[in-house]
């Protein structure tokens, strides 16, 4: 028996020869995500933030995944919520994002922003919808990681250094409340910090705190009154009724007046006795105090310059009449002003230059007695007082100042990283970033260091510098 | 029974069967069909390397993966931000056990599983029978491991709940989708024939 011949297979293809590929390049991906990973890893872990404890009363509704803010911007968020076994309080672990670490320091002051109606204050409502946060007052101590909360808002939320806290006494409580203000003129020159009984028992104290713009208001023998609720007598002619202000009318309030012999200025916890009523003609005491600003030392007076407006015929095909506006300040010597307010211009009609300043008109003649590298000095005494020439200096180096036009405004400080020396040392060109308009020009230049006169601001076109004082 | 005849080899990729020369140093032996490369480098090296960095790739952007935010979402200033890890937990904690469970193991232990299972395999670490218990064990959890499916669900959610809140991406979400692909492809270019090579 034969077995059939295996059958021949069918053609079965070959498998071809080809170079080999040496590295497969499947391994970029592993190093790919290698660094992806660290990358994304480095990020992360960057971002974790700076731990923080705050020990508070009530948490008022603070949960996790709240902001941290410091002036109205998030600069950490909440981590943690829990109740503390030691204290039977809430403790709060939140993280600060790195570049705010700084925010921790002694002193730093830490608070649940909750909507607070009342009288006297009405704030936080944006947390009324939107979720509670931790806001944070920074200190000036070292770092530091562990805090314990306030449980209310400070009320006066920065304290410079040169801010006066007083004390005021009385025998009952009358509207003294924390948070109401201390007025003069009805103008709020301070607050109440916090009111409470004396130790003996023998009457009620408030701490006061006035701002560093007016301490030079307080003086020995000033008088301190309480003016809230309102004042009303009833007679046969009729109801008289006497309000401070609305504000005093709702919070409570405390008014003072300081007489011409003013005595000695006070320092820190001086106890005053708070009265009832105001004392006799106080609306008519000028007691010739500074009043300063929180950003020039203790004592240093603001310049108060005033408005001038110089008009002339301009001497065309068609004459026209031009006017321009600024600042003169009032100094021993004269009137300080921009040239191009206190000189004529050149193509200005003869005798044709008024100079309007302070409610009188006076003319202006083509040589003043002083003028040069855009100031000029016109010899007349027009206003009291004047800057006394003491208090001039002639500054080289750029420096921190402030510029004051407007007596009743805030002067505009300028850093002395935005000045920088030109016309070979006569004047500070302003940085452009610095927004000055037309309305500053004119606006006395006072060092920030001693409140001493370095020059005048002038603009022009937009363009601002500070033209120095000569050496005198 | 028909016997094996030697020499005789399918291509991994479109299934022509053909005979192979011995391969000379230097050159690999290419399908005649689909130029896919049969052989020319040792057994495990074949597809491997390539299923082996891929694989790698994949498990060192999985922790971050899982750990880092996906979503952030923000209605009234609240905002919440969650990953996997964060969600599976949150879900455990509040009672929901058996959908946290399921979630746990379907998303988080299983993928991880078979990155691992596939790494190891690609790199012969193993003896031939754990070698065809671990594919099975591939197979197995590639079925059952949603990390894509999980995937879906968050893009559904971007979409839909985009509407009513601001939904926007965290910084997980690069690496989990990176995560997502790198597994597919690693299965994908892993071949089980050369758990079985028993020739060059």
């Amino acid at each position: 028996m034969t077995t059939p011949p295996a059958p021949n297979p069918p053609a079965v293809p070959k498998a071809v020869l080809k170079p080999k590929r040496s590295v497969s390049l499947a391994w970029l991906l592993p190093i790919a995500a290698i660094i992806a990973a660290v990358w994304l890893g480095g990020r992360a872990w960057s971002q974790r933030g700076v731990p923080v404890t705050v020990l508070l009363e009530d948490g008022h509704g603070l949960k996790v995944g709240d902001a941290v803010r410091y002036r109205g911007i998030a600069v950490g968020e909440v981590r943690q919520v829990m109740l503390d076994e030691d204290t039977g309080g809430i403790r709060v672990v939140a993280a600060l994002h790195s570049e705010a670490d700084r925010l921790a320091r002694t002193g730093s002051r830490f608070w649940v922003v909750r909507p607070q109606l009342g009288l006297s204050r009405t704030a936080g409502l944006e947390t009324l919808i939107g979720p509670r946060y931790l806001a944070v007052l920074p200190g000036r101590g070292i770092r530091q990681r562990h805090f314990i909360g306030l449980n209310d808002p400070p009320i006066v939320e920065s304290r410079e250094p040169g801010d006066l806290e007083i004390i005021l006494t009385a025998t009952e409580l009358g509207s003294l409340r924390r948070g109401a203000p201390i007025m003069y003129r009805q103008v709020r020159v301070g607050t109440i910090l916090s009111v409470g009984l004396t130790s003996d028992a023998g009457g009620v104290e408030a701490r006061a705190h006035v701002e560093k713009a007016y301490t030079q208001l307080i003086r020995s023998s000033t008088r301190f009154w309480d003016v809230g609720g309102l004042d009303a007598t009833v007679g046969l002619t009729g109801v008289n009724i006497r309000v401070e202000s609305l504000e005093a009318l709702l919070s409570g309030g405390v008014a003072l007046a300081t007489p011409p012999d003013a005595g000695r200025p006070v320092s820190t916890g001086y106890r005053f006795a708070l009265g009832k009523a105001p004392p006799q003609g106080w609306l008519d005491w000028q007691p010739m105090a500074v009043i300063g600003s929180s950003l020039l030392p203790s004592g240093a007076p603001l310049p108060s310059p005033r408005r001038a407006t110089v008009a002339w015929t301009q001497v065309r095909l068609i004459n026209r009449q031009r006017h321009r506006q600024g600042w003169v300040l009032q100094t021993d010597e004269g009137l300080l002003g921009p040239a191009d307010l206190l000189v004529p211009d050149d193509d200005a009609e003869q005798e044709s230059s008024i100079l309007e300043v302070a409610g009188t008109v006076l003319s202006l003649d083509p040589s003043p007695s002083w003028s040069g590298g855009g100031l000029a000095v016109v010899e007349t005494r027009l206003i009291r007082p004047s800057w006394p020439s003491g208090r001039h200096r002639r500054a080289t180096e750029p420096e921190d100042c402030l510029a004051v036009g407007d007596p009743t405004a805030p002067p505009m400080p300028l850093a002395a990283a935005r000045l920088t020396l030109v016309d070979g040392g006569g004047a500070w060109a302003v940085d452009p970033a610095v927004s000055v308009d037309e309305s500053w020009h004119g606006a006395a230049v006072v060092g920030r260091v001693d409140g001493y006169l370095v020059g005048l601001l002038l603009v022009e076109d937009d363009v601002a510098r500070v033209a120095l004082l000569p050496e005198r | 029974m028909i016997e094996a005849h030697p020499g005789l080899v399918s291509c991994p990729h479109c299934g022509l069967v053909q005979t192979v020369p011995v391969v000379t140093v230097g050159m690999r032996a290419c399908c005649s069909r689909c130029e896919a490369t049969i052989r020319g480098r040792t057994r495990r090296e074949l597809s491997n390397s390539r299923t082996a960095a891929i694989a790698a790739a994949a498990l060192i952007l999985y922790p971050l993966a899982v750990s880092l935010p996906l979503i952030e979402i923000e209605q009234f200033g609240h905002t919440r931000e969650s990953s996997v890890l964060q969600g599976v937990t949150t879900l455990l904690s509040t009672g929901h056990l058996v959908v946290g469970i399921v979630v746990l193991l379907c998303s988080v232990i299983l993928p991880l599983g078979k990155l691992a299972a596939l790494l190891v395999l690609s790199t012969g670490a193993l003896g031939h029978r754990h070698q065809t218990l671990t594919y099975r064990l591939v197979d197995w959890t590639g079925r059952w491991g949603m990390l894509d499916v999980l995937l879906v669900a968050i893009l559904v959610a971007v979409l839909k709940l985009g509407d009513l809140m601001a939904v926007s991406v965290g910084p997980g979400l690069l690496a989990f989708t990176a995560c997502v692909t790198l597994s597919l492809l690693a299965a994908a270019s892993f071949d089980p024939h050369s758990l079985w090579d028993t020739e060059q």
